[in-house]
This record gives C-alpha cells, structure tokens and sequence, in this order.
C-alpha cells in the first residue's frame, strides 16, 4: 500500500459527515497529508520494501553465520551490543555533566513575564485532545480558565472523537467559556492523538501552538515564557519544550519511581541533548511551536504512536531547532502498573517505529545535523527501546555467571568485551542509578530520594513493557494503546499543586 | 559573597594547559626512564596483575582485587595501555596515566587559582613549581598511583569548598564520585572519605536543614563510596570465595585496632596532604577576603605552600614510590644458575616483581601462584626439585601470602625445608620430603 492508498484508508469519512461535525473537506484532508505527500516520513507501513529486503539479508547471513561458526556470530553480535551500550553510558554521563552546569534552558523571571503587556503578546492556539477522559474534562477547563494569558488571544480546541459521547457531554456539562472550542473528529482510523492534532492544527489560528493533555496542569505563566523564549531564539527555533512532571507523585511506589524518571529525562538528559543541539525526542504535551512552519512540516504522522518524537526528528532533518523551556507542566502519573506498561509499550513501539522510519534515509538526518549530532540521535531514539530490550538477556548471563560460575558464558566475553563489559556492568548501572538520584535531587524531591536506589526494580518493568511494544510493532504496528486517567481521584490521592510538589 | 564562579564550559586554556603539561610530562618521562628504567615496585606489580587479567587468568582476577595495597582501579585504569608496544605499553602504561593524572591535576589548581583571581604570573608559577616539584614528578615518572590519589585529594577539597559554599548539586555529585575513586585507588582514600564525610556533616549541622535535606544529601555523597566499597566486597566473595579477603593480612595475623588503624595511615604523608588541600583552601580563603591585593595575598602563600612539596627529601612519603628491588638482580641472578627443570616457587604479588625480572628462560621454571597452598607444592617434590623463595616479612611483606600461610617460614624454616640461600630480604628453601629430611 502507497502513501496514498494509506491517506485514503485514513481519510475515508463522508463529506456529509464531517460538514454535519462542522469540519471543512479541506481540513480533514490535511490531516492525512504527510501520508500523502511525504509518505517515506509516514510510519504507516513498520518497513518499505528496502527495509524489509535488507533486513532478510541480514537475518539470513547473521543465520549462515551461526551456522557455520556459532561462537564467532555470537562473540561479534555480542561485542557490538557491549561496545553500543558503553558508549550510551558514557553519552548519558555527558548529558548529566552538561545539566549539572549551568542552566541550559530556556529561563525567565517572573519580572520578565509581568513585564509582557497584554497588547503585545500573540494570539495562541492550544490543542487539547480528548479521548474517554470524563473524569478529566471538568479539571481541565477549570485549568485552562486559570491559564495567565490575555482569553481574547488563546483559541483552545478541545479535541474530541465522535464516538466517545461520554467526553462530549463531560464538556458540555462544564459549560466552557467562549475561548475554548469542542471540535469532534469522526469516527475513523487510525485512532490516535496526533490524527486529532492535525485536525487541531488544520483549525489553529494562534501565531504560536501548543499541546496539553487532559489531565495537566502547566505553571500559570507558561505561555508567557513561551512567547518570551521565541523572541529570544531565532527563527530556526520552531519548538520550545516544556518540562513534565507529575502531581501524584507521592500517591505509590510506582508513580514515586516513574517520577524519578521522568525528572532524569527532562531535567537532566532532554536540557544536555538541547545544549548539544542533538535532535530532542519531544514530550507528549507541552510543545510549543510556530504554527506556519508546523503546517510546513505537515503536522504530526496520524500512523506513528509516538508522534512527539517523530515531529523531533523531523524538525531536526528540516534544520529546525527545539529548545528546552524552564517552566513545568505538571500530569498524572500512571499510578496503575498494567496500564504503565502499556503505556511503555506505546513508547517503545513509537521509538522503534520513528527510528526505522529515519532509517529510510539514512544519511539525510547526518547530513543536515553532523554526525555527532546523528549520533546523539541514535543513541536516545535506539538506544532507549534496544537498552530495554536487551537488558534482561544480559542480566540472565550474569546471574548464570555469578550463580553457576558457567563457563560458556565466559568464551563469549573476550577481551576487551569482557573490560567493557565490566564497566558497563559495575559502572553503567551505578551511572543510572546515580543519575536517578541526582534528578530528584535536582526537583527538590529529597524525600523521594531514596527511591531511586529502587530504580534497577523498576527497570524490570520497564523491560516488560518494551518487549510487549516490541511485539505490537509486528502485529498492531498503529494501535494506540490508551493510557487511562483519573486514578489519583479515584484512589482519593489529594492533589498537590507543582509548587506544594516540590516544596 | 560569592564563591569561585563556575562558567558553564572549562576554558579552552585549562585544556591546553593539561596537553601542554602532558606533553612536556611524558616527553621528560620518556627521556629519562629509557636512560635508566627505574619503575616503582607498584607500576611491576600492576603490569603483572594487569597482563594476567589480559590472559584470562584467575591469577589476575585474584590480583586485582585481593589485595588492601593494591587497590583494583589504577591496575583497571592501565588495562587498555597494557597491550600496546613499548614506550606506550607494559609498564610505561602507568608511566603515561601518573603523568597525565599530574598534568591533571596541576591544570585543575591552575583553573581554581584562575577562579580565585590570581593574576596569571603568580597562577603559572605556582602550577610550573607544583608540577616540576620531585614530590609530583618522581613517583609519575615511576608510574606510581600516588600522582592520581594526589590529585583526588586536591579535587575533594575544591569540590568541598564549592559545596560548602554554594550547595552546588554538580560539586556535591563530583565530590562524592570523586571520594569514590579515591577508595578505589588507595585504601588511604578511606580516611579521606571519613575526613569528607566529616565535612558534610558539619556542613549539614551548622545549616538549619530539613531533614529530607540532610538525607538526600548524605545519600548523594554516600552512594558512590560505598557502592565503590561493596563493589569491593562483592568481587572479593565471587572471585576469592571471602568478601573480606582483601583485608586477610590483618585478620589471619590476629592484628589489633591499633594495627589496623597503623596499616591505614602506613605511608601517609600529613605534610603533602595538607600541602594539597592547602592551595586552593589558602586560595579560596582569601579571596572571600581582601579583594584588593588579591594576587598579593592569595599569591604568595600558595607561592609558599606549593614550595612545600620540595622540602624534606623531595617525594613525601604518600606519593613516594618504592623503588624496584635492587636486590631482586642478584635472587634472578642465582635462580637462572639453577637446574632447568627445578621448579621455584614465589607467591603473592612480590611474585610479580621476581617474574618481572626472569622473562624467557627464567619464567618457565618460576611458578609465580598469587595464593599459596602447601599441599601441591610437597606432592610436587617427587617428581622435581622445588624451592620456595621467601621476602623476609617486614613492612608490607609480611601480608604476603607465604608468610601468612607458614609465618615463620624466613626466620625459622619448617620441617619440609632446607636452608639453601639466603640475601638481605629474601631467603631461599628447598622443599624436600620428610624422609629426606630425615637423612639429615
């Protein structure tokens, strides 16, 4: 199937269908366009033919190889994934390294903000998709009520799906103010958040744009900031990202941890890879663009999971920077560990899905960047899922080792795989862990702290949750797997503010 | 008040600085270890431990980490030089990291002087008279560790400094890796760690702190000296089958506190540790002070501080390597005029200095084992002449593990051995059979 067939299949909706939703034919269709247009930069098909072809080949000289000489294939196979995971150890040391300085992001006082005057400040468009969030929509528009931004400049579209009845009427029943527009998508597939971003984006008509999800909280000012980091940066500046955190960090040990991580990465790895000016894998929400060189781009990919980091990479590849901004949104952490794990699969899926579709070109993205940027591109969008993926065949090997003493394990190891190894083992893993409990301590999460020494826990989580992507990349490549809010009210967790949460 | 400002990249000057100190370092080391190779006994035993490690011999792995006085990281640290052709490899491997952890370390007090405000004639001073100082360049040229542990001492007192004013969480998380590393390379890096420790506590007493302040503190200083300490332990109880088996010496011998505590502080130097710490204290001090004479006054005391390091005999002790075993010319000199097929035991990791001395012919009869076991040797005898050469058991000889084995083996003999030959600080037995004995 084409770009073009793919774009149909998504795009296939009755005309009278969408003039009854009050959607133009125009705007549906652009939300298809990437498909059509560029369909090389879709993830609508996992592989094209060239992939598929040169990955045969690999798996089958990587067969003959085993065959015919088990231990060298296995030794060389397994000093590549040493040699990788070493190198991301060491990148990631040098990404905290950079953030410990001196602050790489952007950053504002609140005497900056006051100083904006209403008259000059641009009009902005937020986008906020909505998919079964009931119990969220009342919150959210009490949220964005509070929002510290002229209304008569902010267009927020709230963006529901047409078969979702429950959050349509959760809004209606919140009665939002005139700013804040519903705009329902038909029925249709695939069924993702950046389809309905797209949809968003068709509709915008803020100079700027920005993504929230139901259940955040940014700090008050933050579009300010925004406006303000866009001034400062030039235009090759096209996003500004803001930082996640989450408000029910305390509610149990999951979110505790999950806290802990997201800290690391957007405190300590996303400012590092900022400063490098790597390609920056965006957030889910809290992205900040200019809106023209957005529809440019042609929006988000409707067929990719993980849309955030494939609109990075492209921005990227189009010699667009992001920046870093120092202001926070604050969101729900999954508090439930079967719907974490879905949610890592979705990540994971994503990942691998916008790193096989960079692969497509594979020297376009060095070109444009360099090749060290490339390589920090690699390392974060590869890295990440293959890190997750690889890590409990490895822990397996040492406990055989340490446990057994089997020797078979050992004639794999040669050296200098064995010295690295080593380091990665003794080493890598102190670097993580430590990296962890420099983030929250960073937050001013002391508290949580101690947490972090828990973290190698976690990873077991985290590599269930990637091989389960791993498997859904094969067999439901576009599945959106839902990540449920609202369990902090169910739970009877009280809410803290951002500032109360790191106090 | 402010401290010291931290700009958020180094100077490119710093970085120059350290190749330019290197360069001069390794051209100076170069010139004179190839005229007259003198390593220290440490740079021979490492190269040993290392090579072995290299070979995939158990012998290695046991040597890398059973040991309090050869404390695992600056061995690990010369593993990737080890393989490459001399003058880069095999013992001038640790030539080369003494002399870049001196470079270093001279940039490092360059960079701080800078940040104090001292004027860069009295700064390049002070870093040329440290850096030329026999204390720094007599033990890197020997590849010594001591240049290394040096400049994590100078390290930890600026990190603290920092910390203390700032509560930097950059400086907090160096200081404590910082320590860590300094566990790793010398067991006297432990007082340093307690000394630090000391610091932060007070740091954290004297500042109306919260508690979960105070915790996570002392969680991000403690982390990685005691997963440095535990990494020790755990690769002691999986390789050696004892976690404490490093510290066998002191608990097979029955030694007290005060010897253990002896041990510790053996070979350190007060005058040079506080030498180190001193530069950038004085330095720091006084900037927070008189701002006007700045140079003046920071100047000229860690002028006089870093002149310091020549007094005395000119390698203070910490930092002073021993010297290879001039005696050891005359044992090998004796060894290679025995039979060809007699076998000649050595033990533990003065093992490594004798196989040092005995490559080709010498190394096939010497049977270097890093713990010894007596059983194999006696069976042995019927088959082969043995001998057992024995370093008499002072200073750090006597946690050898011959001599902890059979402790008065050098002195007394033991009823399975004759007296063959004897030097100043070795002695040489021959194994014999008890029935042979008995002849006698």
């Amino acid at each position: 199937m084409t770009g073009v067939e793919a774009s149909k299949a998504g795009s296939e909706v009755p005309a009278e269908k969408l003039s009854g939703l009050g959607i133009a034919p125009g705007e549906w269709e652009s939300v298809f366009r990437i498909a059509r247009e560029r369909p090389l930069d879709c993830a609508w098909r996992v592989l094209t033919r060239a992939q598929f072809v040169a990955l045969v080949c690999l798996l089958v000289f990587v067969e003959v190889w085993l065959i015919f000489d088990f231990k060298s294939c296995l030794t060389v196979l397994n000093g590549i994934l040493v040699t990788f995971y070493l190198v991301l150890v060491v990148y990631k040391l040098y990404l905290v390294h950079l953030s410990l300085g001196a602050p790489r992001e952007l950053k504002f006082t609140p005497d900056e903000v006051a100083a904006l005057r209403d008259e000059e400040l641009p009009p902005y468009t937020i986008l906020v998709p909505l998919f079964r969030e009931q119990e969220s929509a009342p919150r959210l528009i009490e949220g964005l009520r509070s929002m510290d931004y002229p209304k008569d400049k902010l267009q927020v579209l709230l963006l529901l799906e047409e078969d979702d009845p429950e959050t349509i009427e959760a809004v209606r029943a919140a009665n939002p103010p005139d700013f804040i527009t519903p705009l329902i998508a038909p029925h249709s597939f695939p069924k993702t958040k950046p389809k309905a971003c797209n949809l968003g984006l068709a509709r915008a008509t803020g100079e700027y744009l920005v993504i929230y999800d139901a259940e955040d909280r940014p700090d008050p000012d933050q579009i300010k900031k925004a406006v303000l980091g866009f001034r400062r940066c030039g235009p090759e500046v096209v996003c500004i990202q803001a930082k996640l955190n989450f408000y029910n960090q305390r509610q149990n040990l999951l979110t505790r941890i999950f806290t802990l991580e997201y800290s690391m990465w957007f405190d300590l790895f996303l400012p590092g890879i900022g400063d490098l000016r790597s390609p920056i894998p965006l957030g889910g929400t809290s992205n900040h663009f200019r809106t023209a060189r957005l529809r440019e781009l042609m929006g988000w990919d409707p067929f990719n999971v993980t849309e955030d980091c494939d609109l990075g990479m492209r921005l990227a590849r189009e010699g667009y920077e992001t920046r870093m901004l120092d202001s926070t949104t604050w969101e729900e952490a999954c508090s439930d560990a079967g719907f974490w794990i879905r949610q890592r699969s979705r990540w994971t899926k994503g990942y691998l899905q916008t790193y096989l579709v960079v692969l497509r070109r594979p020297f376009q993205l060095t070109r444009r960047i360099g090749l060290l940027r490339a390589l920090g591109f690699h390392l974060m969008v590869a890295g990440t899922p293959l890190c997750l993926l690889i890590n409990p065949l490895y822990w397996l090997l040492t406990l055989l080792w340490f446990i057994f003493r089997w020797e078979g394990v050992a004639e794999f190891f040669p050296f200098p795989i064995v010295l690295w190894g080593m380091v990665c083992l003794f080493a890598g893993n102190l670097v993580f862990i430590y990296a962890t409990l420099l983030a929250a301590y960073r937050r001013g999460y002391y508290d949580l702290v101690k947490y972090a020494l828990l973290v190698p826990v976690y990873w077991l989580l985290m590599s269930v949750g990637a091989w389960k992507g791993a498997f859904q990349l094969i067999t439901r490549p576009n599945y959106w797997e839902k990540t449920r809010h609202g369990f902090d009210l169910k739970a009877g967790y009280r809410e803290t503010s951002g500032k109360e949460a790191s106090a | 008040m402010s401290v010291p400002s931290r700009s958020a990249q180094p100077p490119r000057y710093a970085l120059w600085l350290f190749v330019v100190l290197l360069v001069v370092g390794l051209g100076a080391a170069w010139y004179v270890m190839s005229r007259s190779p003198d390593f220290s006994r440490e740079a021979v035993i490492r190269a040993g431990v290392g090579q072995d490690l290299l070979a995939g011999l158990p012998r290695g792995r046991q040597g890398l980490v059973g040991s309090l006085g050869w404390a695992p990281l600056p061995t690990l640290m010369g593993l990737p030089l080890l393989r490459l052709p001399e003058p880069f490899g095999n013992l001038y491997a640790f030539t080369f990291m003494a002399v870049a952890a001196a470079a270093g370390l001279c940039a490092f007090l360059n960079e701080w002087l800078r940040r104090c405000g001292v004027r860069g004639g009295v700064r390049f001073a002070v870093t040329l008279v440290v850096f030329l100082s026999p204390a720094i360049q007599h033990p890197a040229m020997m590849g010594s560790s001591g240049p290394f542990f040096a400049l994590m001492v100078m390290a930890t007192v600026i990190f603290l400094l920092h910390w203390w004013e700032t509560e930097q969480l950059r400086s907090l998380a160096y200081l404590a890796v910082t320590v860590a590393l300094a566990v790793l390379t010398r067991h006297q890096g432990l007082l340093l760690f307690i000394g630090a420790l000391l610091v932060v506590l007070a740091h954290l007493a004297l500042r109306p702190a919260r508690r979960n302040y105070a915790e996570a503190t002392l969680i991000i200083f403690l982390v990685p000296p005691l997963y440095a300490a535990l990494l020790w332990l755990a690769t002691n109880w999986l390789i050696m089958g004892d976690a404490l088996f490093f510290l066998r010496g002191l608990r097979t011998a029955g030694a007290s506190w005060g010897e253990a505590l002896a041990l510790l502080s053996e070979g350190v130097d007060w005058r040079l540790a506080l030498t180190l710490a001193a530069l950038p204290l004085l330095a720091w001090v006084v900037y927070r002070g008189a701002r006007g004479r700045r140079a003046l006054w920071v100047g000229l005391p860690t002028l006089a501080a870093s002149f310091l390091l020549w007094w005395g005999e000119g390698a203070p002790e910490i930092l002073r390597p021993t010297p290879a075993d001039e005696e050891l010319a005359q044992v090998v000199a004796h060894l290679n005029s025995v039979r060809r097929h007699d076998w000649v035991v050595v033990s533990g990791y003065r093992g490594y200095e004798v196989a040092s001395a005995m490559p080709g012919r010498g190394r096939a009869q010497l049977q270097h084992v890093l713990s010894f076991y007596l059983d194999p040797v006696l069976r042995d005898t019927v088959r082969r002449r043995t001998y057992l050469l024995v370093p008499e058991p002072t200073g750090a000889d006597r946690w050898e593990d011959i001599n902890l084995t059979i402790p008065r083996l050098y002195d007394e003999g033991a009823p399975f051995t004759v007296y063959e030959k004897s030097w100043n600080h070795w002695r040489l037995l021959r194994v014999v059979r008890v029935d042979e004995t008995d002849r006698r």
